[in-house]
């Protein structure tokens, strides 16, 4: 299941993420309609100083953008409705890698240099202005104060659990409306001021755990025998 | 003699693009995780399993389920199987096609809505099977037949066999 937005009141936040420069946000979004703006998947700015993830007017291409480049934000993969995508953004200090790619898709990435973007709070479902409003789904949302690599992108994306537990700040499923971090550091969401509801979410596994074997003997000796047990032999007493 | 059980998880499923069952978690005192397959449209989900002391015979797989919503009705399980022999066979393997499902039509027990219930699906068709091939298996709810409302939830499969 998936959390779904369609209204600039539904977005989460976290002031748990301040002015953090390198970090990755991982998360799957599914746009639902264009609406008269740009909309937002995630957003983490600080006035003036803002970044975000998200799709153009038109819904032509998944995008990044931020302050340094308002007009020259960086266009990831193309993007439709109704289409799950799978979307990360890596940010090492002043530059950032977009990935990104429909369902199914490989993933393609972009990258932007210069970015000075600060953020303070962070947004899911919308962001912080609230007519750029994100209507859509949203789940699986994880966020590293790290740089994870291309491989860790791929490999985050492939579930909705964490595969690797270093440097995890926030874990958020959005397999039902909730607001509980479960990477277990306590970043909790602030729920907007209107109740989200679920929608189908993203076909991707829970996590990676493997089927567990058990072999039972139906008949004969048990599976793990009783050590043997060795008779002394005894003389016989003398007469 | 002895029989082999491998468990199945919900967690552990995977899919295709489209057509798949929900994830859902839920429960008051634990976490009850599971799959919520729609009664209107064929939902499916996969699991790969290696074969390990396969002997001989059918495969049985186990279905833990519940209801969403629903205090009565058919709920029909389809399961099928896909084994390769790795060194042995030369069909590809994106292109390998799954046997012919298996079904069984379990009755919800009514009452109480979210009891569980276990369905028991026989594979008969294996497509031939042997000790320590790699088999992928799909459990799906087929639409047809269908009498019970709402998602029937998968909480468990176990796939079983004999090792002679």
């Amino acid at each position: 299941m998936a959390v779904r937005s369609d209204a600039s009141t539904d977005r989460y936040v976290t002031t748990s993420l301040f002015q953090l420069t390198t970090f990755t946000i991982l998360g799957w979004f599914r746009i639902h309609a264009s609406t008269a703006n740009w909309q937002r998947f995630w957003d983490y700015p600080t006035p003036g100083l803002w970044q975000y993830l998200g799709c153009d007017q038109s819904v032509q291409n998944i995008i990044y953008a931020d302050n340094v480049h308002p007009a020259g934000h960086i266009n990831i993969c193309p993007a439709s409705v109704g289409t799950w995508f799978r979307t990360a953004l890596v940010r090492t200090g002043p530059t950032a890698t977009g990935y990104a790619s429909a369902v199914g898709n490989a993933l393609s990435n972009a990258t932007q240099t210069g970015i000075n973007a600060l953020g303070e709070s962070l947004y899911i479902g919308g962001g912080e202005s609230s007519d750029e409003w994100f209507n859509g789904g949203a789940a699986a949302v994880k966020v590293y104060n790290a740089a994870l690599t291309a491989a860790e992108v791929e490999a985050e994306l492939a579930q909705y659990q964490p595969r690797r537990t270093t440097n995890l700040t926030n874990w958020y499923p959005l397999i039902v409306p909730e607001t509980t971090d479960y990477s277990g550091n306590g970043n909790n969401l602030t729920a907007g001021s209107t109740e989200t509801t679920t929608e189908d979410g993203p076909p991707i596994p829970w996590g990676s755990s493997r089927p567990r074997l058990i072999h039972i003997p139906d008949t004969g000796p048990p599976a793990v025998e009783d050590p043997p047990v060795y008779l002394r032999r005894v003389a016989p007493a003398r007469r | 003699m002895a029989t082999v059980y491998q468990t199945l998880t919900p967690g552990s499923a995977d899919f295709l693009t489209s057509a798949f069952p929900q994830l859902v978690r839920s429960g008051a005192s634990f976490p009850v995780t599971g799959l919520a397959y729609d009664a209107a449209i064929v939902e499916a989900a996969f699991w790969q399993i290696r074969a390990v002391n396969y002997g001989s015979g059918d495969l049985t797989v186990d279905i833990e389920w519940y209801a969403a919503v629903a205090t009565s009705g058919d709920v029909v399980w389809a399961a099928q199987v896909a084994a390769m022999t790795p060194d042995a066979d030369a069909q590809d393997i994106e292109t390998k096609a799954l046997a012919t499902a298996n079904t069984v039509t379990d009755t919800h027990l009514g009452t109480v809505g979210k009891r569980p219930h276990r369905a028991v699906v026989t594979v008969t068709n294996l497509d031939a099977l042997a000790s320590q091939d790699d088999v992928w298996l799909r459990i799906a709810r087929n639409a047809t037949g269908n009498t019970m409302a709402g998602d029937a939830i998968l909480t468990l499969a176990t796939v079983s066999y004999s090792d002679v």
